[in-house]
This record gives C-alpha cells, structure tokens and sequence, in this order.
C-alpha cells in the first residue's frame, strides 16, 4: 500500500509539472485574452467608461475612439458569448481591484435576458481562481472549484482538447493574436472580409426570459453608483428580428421602469453588408465608423450628467 | 454512484480500508451496506425493486433445495415470473404498449392505452439476471441453496458489479463471501491496476469519442460520409472502452478486497471472425445466454436447423436485453445473422482446412468492419436514424463538407484535430498494452519496472488527458 502510495505521489509531481508547462502555454497563446482579463480583475489602472456585453461589445467599440471623443478613459470589457451571470462575475471580479467606473455601457443580446447556469467559454477565468468575484461565479459551472483552487492541476481535468492543444502551441511560439484585427484595450475588432451572403438562419428562441440577473446588475450599480446605459448595436435586420423584437421589447421595459437609459442604434441605415463581417458583427472599417457614431450618440448621455 | 466520479474517489479507499479494518464476521454486513449506499446515489426509492427480487429468490432457493420433482420446478417458475415480471413491468411494458397503441393506430383504431411514466432502474438487466442464475442453478444441482440472508443479498447486490456486471454465477462468487480474505498486496496492486486501466480506457478513449460520437449520430444526415465512417469506428471504439473499463473497474475493486470476479472482456476487437467475437465479449452475458437459454432450447443436441434456429434466437433475445428498442432487437437480428452465416460457411466451404496466417488480418478488420457496421443500429436513436446513417455512409454522401471539428454545445466540450491524434495515440497505447499482456494485465507482474512506468504513466494520462463529464457508462441504461 505504502509502494502505491508512493507510485501515485510521482504521478501527481509528474502532473502537476505536465500542468504547469501546459498552463503556461496557454496564457502565452492567448496573448490578447489573458492579459485582458488580468486587467479587469487585478490590473490598477482605473476606467471612467467599461463598456460590457457579448461578442458585440468586443469587437465593435474601439477605446481609442471613444476615448478621444468623449475625453474618458474608457475600457472594452465585452466578451464573446457573455451571459448576464457572466458580465455580473466580470463587473464584481473589477469592482474588487478597482475604483468603481463612472459608466457601464452594457450592449444588449439575447444572453442579456436569461438565466443561464453556466459561464461558457470559462477556462481562462480559472487562471483567477483567488479572485473571490471569479470563483464565486464558477461554482455554477464547475463542481469543486476550490479543489481547483487549491490543487492547480485539476484545473487541466476542466478543459477540453482545444485548451490542451494551445498550451502546446503557446509553449512552441504560437499566438491567437492576428495580422487583420486591431487590438487595444480589450477590444479586437475582426478583419476586413465582408459578408459575401446572407444567410437566414433560425433566430435565437427564448422561451422563457429572465431578467433575474439583469436585476442584480441594476443593483450592483445601484451600490456603487455606477451609473448604467443599455446599449444595441447595429445587426443586419432580415435574420435577426423575431429575436431581436423580443430582447429589445423586454430590454426597453425594463429601463423605462428602472429610469436606464437606452441607446438603441440597431437600425441604423448607415451599416450595410458590406460594413458586416457576419450577421452580427461588423468586421473591421464597419467598427471604426461605428464607434464613431456610438461614441457621440454616448456623449449627450454622460454630458448631462 | 459513477465509478468516474469525484464521489467514488472518496468512496473506494474508505470502502476498502474499513472492510480490512472490519472482522470477518462484520464484513459482508459493511459491504452490503457499502453496496446500498452505492446503489442509493441514482434513484434511492429503487432499492425497494432489488430487496424485493433478494427476499423472493433467497427463499425460492432454499425452497427448490429441499423440493423434489413438480414442486421444486414450481418454486423455479415463481422466482423467474418474479424476476422476469419485474423486467416487464420497468423495462419492457412501454415498447410492448407503444407497439400496440401504432398497430392499432394502423389498422384505423385510435385506442391508447396507457404508458408508465416510469425511469428505468440503473443495471436492472444486470442484477436480475445474476439473481436468475443463483436459482436456476440451485435447481440443477450445481449449486447449494445459501442460507445466509445477508450474504446471499450482498450476492445480488456486491457493489462492483451491481449495475453493469460482470453478471456472475454463484459457484464462482457465493463461497467468496464466506472465505476469510486477508490484505494481499500483490491482489491489490493488481486490482488498482485494472481499476486505473479501467479508468483511463473510459475517460481518456471513450468519453473523448463520445464527443464526436453524439454530436454525429443524430444528424447523419448534415455529414460528409467520412465524417460518419469517424463516428462509426469511434463509436466501436467508444463502446468498448466505456463497457470493458467499467468491468475492469468492477474486477479491479473487488480484487482490491480478495475477491475474484470473471473476466468479461478479451480482445474482442482482435477477433477473427464474429464467432470468436462472441467468445470474447461481454463474456458474462453470452456464458449466461448459452448457459440458461441455450441450452435450454435444446443447444447443439437438436437437427443443424434447430440449432441455427437457436442460435438466432439466443442473439435475438440478447438484442433485446439490452433495451426495449427496435433498434436493439435489429442489432441483435443482425449477429444472429453474420453468426448463422459464419457458422454455415464454416461447416459448408471451410470445413476443416485453417485460414491461412496471412489472411489473419484481413479477417480481424472483415470482422471489426461487421460489428461496427452493427454498432450503428445498437448507437442509433431509431431504426430510421440508423438507416439514414448508412445509407449516407455507403453512398458516399459529399454534400456537406468533411470537418474534424465538433462542439458539444451542452458540455461545451470541442473535439478537433488534436482530440484525432490523442484518440490515435492512446487507442494504439490501448491495443498494445491488450495485445501483449492479459486481460487482467497479471503479466505486469512479472517486469517491476514496466510495472511502475506502466502505473506512473495511466495516472498522469487519466490527470492530464481524462474528459470529466461525468458521462455514465453506456451500459448503465441496461
């Protein structure tokens, strides 16, 4: 017994070395997804604006501009698939190493509307498991994160083949960073493709929508005096408006109620396909006109106040 | 309780330093509490289902033991009715009633008759089986009635292989229990190697597969034909891993005790024809159809065309054993067929001459293709699925392009390029480590230092390359 004992205590050193080089690869070849999330949760620099929301905040809000025309030192925190239980974790895990923002621009999605139980997409965040914000928020996903916490390499038995895979490329100079997109404060606009068809695909169905965290959001902001302004970009219309009708719909009651300000520029008439890189997103030239245009729709907004 | 689980990490060392711990005369009162506890982490109500079968066929035994003639057949009839009734009721009566309520649907008649809405209770199949066989072995002779309540229970219920096997025979386990077992080192290094090759064939192979697997199967229809071959294979793959490595767990958990537990599996997937397929797999279930059904038919004692009808209809009742599907019954028709067919060719054309060396290989992969060809019924959610399947897959369907790459959105686990190549390399791991040793990988004992890589390196794999979805096992649902 005492021979096995000692067979696996070997194993786990091996595993536990395996893990490091593993981890290490990881945080190399995310090298615009890493230290992004080091600056939300433990970076010092405070932010007057943090814009937060899916995908669409990421790649569609540029700081340099909005920094430039609404003179604030803004921060794009927006994160591709994004639940409102996962923007929550994101604005606690900030709010525990920085001054609370001024502003919170939070963009609109269907994710905005419902009560997931799990924050996909996670496997980065278990880099911060001594952020209390952080490892609170995992429990939904993860079962015994403090197991994970405290014994780092059974974070490995959390992450599929893809994280496996680029901690080998991490270690061998690969980098998830491109030649195509722009990249500056956590925001990474797409490239310049544009979308050649357009395909109608089935809309997003929410059955039940929840503004359960939402609410906790509101309420966080409420604490903090933070002060915040729902934001819905601009989508090519024909494929997305069922989905869209309904989140808006529930979005705009609900500020109304709350007294939110709401900055809906989804129907633009300015942005054509040409300005999209795929039905929600536009790739690269349609961001910089947009954050134009966004920056300055957001300026009457904070000048009143 | 998942033996891939968290819970069972804990559960295991506890279990078995209490029961070294424990006097022998405690001890089967510790494993048969073990073993509830065990059974209770599914649906704990169901336990009820398996006290129910434990009392019924511990008296039937004593009673068949001392009965002669009639009445001891009678006592027989009422604890298979008992058994196989249970199996009806929670297995069987929604296929049976679903069946019904479509024919009638057919024939114009809108008449539905009620549907249980009931789960099944986890490895049913398995334990009333095991129970089948302590009676109906008490009644031949082979075995003495036990009159030990609590052991006969622990029997039935020996938590290792309560839900998915091995099913074993009371000659091989019952005088076990009754045997003073003493810490062995060699028998528990021995068990904590095949619970750790069980493991790492289940997480590391077969649940990485499954990610392709079930995100594949449901939609052949939205795939490039090689990208169904790649589900096929995984699945053939997938399934024995998942099954042979919950059995190895089971041999290697109650070894780690002292107690000996039949092999279930030996390189099936290294056979050269699909009767030594069958030789090889699942050893436990196919001993125990030859052994109860059989033989009972009348076995090989008939005219040849009785004896192929028995064949076929053995493969077809194992087909339906292990569910209340069409699908099952169908993969079951379609061994019943290839071992029907190989059975005459063997008797017609290759008599008595050998297959030449040569064609060995051949041969294993001919009969590897046949089974995962078969597989597909037996992955596939209905019959249409499966006919979809291979209609895509034999007519080479292009119409949508080839991808190595699929997510599993619910787990929000990927399978790419990378899962290929680790899948690969630890399948070929698998099949050397099964070639060369045996299928209780005792001849590890013979090279110490193999040995300790052997053991250094599965926990590393399991730690490093384990898929933890806690996925059950396959053959839970039986």
């Amino acid at each position: 017994m005492r021979k096995f004992g000692l067979i696996l205590l070997v194993a786990l050193v091996i595993s536990h070395f395996i893990y490091l080089f593993l981890e290490n690869g990881i945080k190399k070849f995310s090298a615009y997804s890493y230290p992004r999330l080091i600056e939300i949760v433990e970076g010092k620099t405070n932010y007057d604006v943090l814009f937060l929301g899916t995908s669409r905040t990421q790649v569609h809000i540029n700081p340099r501009i909005t920094d430039s025309i609404l003179q604030l030192n803004t921060y794009n925190a927006g994160k591709a698939g994004a639940s409102s239980l996962e923007v929550r974790m994101l604005i606690e895990a900030y709010l525990t190493n920085h001054k609370a923002p001024k502003y919170l621009v939070y963009n609109i999605d269907h994710l905005s509307i419902l009560n997931p139980d799990k924050v996909p997409n996670s496997a980065l965040y278990l880099f911060f498991l001594d952020n209390e914000a952080i490892s609170h928020g995992l429990e939904s996903t993860y079962e015994r994160v403090y197991l994970m916490k405290y014994i780092p390499f059974t974070r490995i038995m959390n992450l599929d083949d893809y994280y496996r895979n680029i901690g080998i490329q991490g270690n061998i100079g690969q980098r998830e960073i491109q030649k195509g997109p722009i990249y500056y404060k956590g925001f990474a606009s797409n490239d310049n493709s544009k979308l050649k068809k357009i395909k109608i695909t089935k809309p997003v169905e929410i059955k039940v929508p929840s503004l359960e965290e939402m609410n906790r959001i509101i309420s966080i902001c409420e604490q903090n005096k933070i002060k915040l302004i729902f934001h819905y970009g601009p989508i090519l219309f024909k494929n997305n408006e069922p989905t869209s009708f309904q989140r808006v719909k529930e979005i705009e009651s609900l500020a109304e109620q709350k007294g939110i300000n709401f900055l809906k520029l989804d129907t633009l008439k300015t942005f054509e396909q040409n300005d999209f890189f795929d039905m929600v997103h536009l790739n690269r030239d349609g961001t910089e006109k947009y954050s134009v245009i966004f920056a300055n729709a957001l300026k009457p907004l904070l000048i009143k106040d | 309780m998942l033996f891939n689980s968290f819970e069972f990490l804990l559960f295991f060392p506890i279990v078995t330093a209490l029961f070294f711990i424990l006097p022998h005369k405690y001890r089967w009162f510790h494993l048969l509490a073990a073993s509830c506890f065990f059974y209770s982490f599914f649906i704990p109500i169901y336990i009820l289902i398996l006290f129910f079968t434990i009392i019924i066929d511990y008296y039937a035994g004593i009673y068949i033991e001392k009965s002669e003639g009639k009445k001891k057949k009678q006592f027989l009839v009422m604890s298979l009715i008992a058994n196989i009734g249970i199996l009806m009721v929670f297995k069987y009566y929604n296929f049976f009633i679903d069946n019904i309520n479509t024919a009638f649907l057919g024939i114009g008649m809108h008449m539905s008759l009620p549907i249980l809405k009931i789960i099944l209770p986890i490895g049913l199949s398995f334990h009333t089986f095991q129970a089948m066989s302590y009676t109906i072995e008490v009644y031949r002779g082979n075995q003495k009635s036990e009159k030990h309540f609590g052991i006969y229970a622990l029997y039935v219920m020996f938590y290792p292989q309560l839900v998915a096997g091995p099913i074993e025979r009371p000659q091989n386990v019952l005088h076990q229990f009754h045997e003073v077992k003493k810490y062995d080192a060699e028998m528990f290094k021995s068990g904590m190697r095949l619970i750790l090759w069980g493991l790492f064939k289940k997480v590391v192979i077969g649940d990485r597969l499954s990610i392709y697997v079930d995100v594949v199967f449901p939609h052949p229809e939205n795939y490039h034909y090689l990208n169904l071959v790649m589900a096929a294979v995984f699945f053939s793959v997938q399934i024995y891993c998942d099954f042979s490595g919950y059995s190895d767990i089971a041999i290697g958990t109650a070894r780690t005790m002292g107690y000996n537990l039949m092999t279930n599996f030996n390189r099936p997937y290294f056979s050269k024809n699909i009767q030594e397929f069958w030789s090889k797999w699942h050893i436990s279930l196919s001993t125990w159809f030859r052994d109860y059904l059989y033989i009972s038919l009348g076995g090989n004692r008939v005219g040849i065309k009785r004896m192929y009808i028995n064949v076929a209809i053995v493969f077809i009742v194992s087909g339906f054993w292990h569910g209340a599907n069409w699908t099952f019954i169908i993969w079951g028709a379609i061994h019943a067929f290839l071992i029907v067919s190989f059975m005459l060719y063997k008797q017609f054309i290759l008599k008595d001459s050998k297959v030449p060396k040569v064609l060995s290989f051949i041969s294993v992969l001919f009969t590897f293709t046949l089974v995962t060809l078969a597989w597909v019924y037996f992955r596939a959610g209905s019959i249409s699925e499966a006919n979809t399947f291979l209609q895509h897959l034999i007519s080479g369907n292009t119409s949508h392009a080839f991808s190595s790459y699929v997510m599993d959105k619910q787990l929000g686990f990927t399978f790419n390029k990378f899962s290929i190549m680790l899948s690969a390399f630890f399948v070929a791991f698998m099949m050397v480590v099964e070639y060369f040793f045996d299928p209780n990988l005792k001849k590890f004992q013979q090279y110490k230092f193999l040995d300790l890589g052997f053991f250094v390196s599965i926990v590393c794999f399991i730690i490093l390359f384990g898929v933890f979805n806690n996925k059950s096992f396959i053959y839970f649902q039986f």
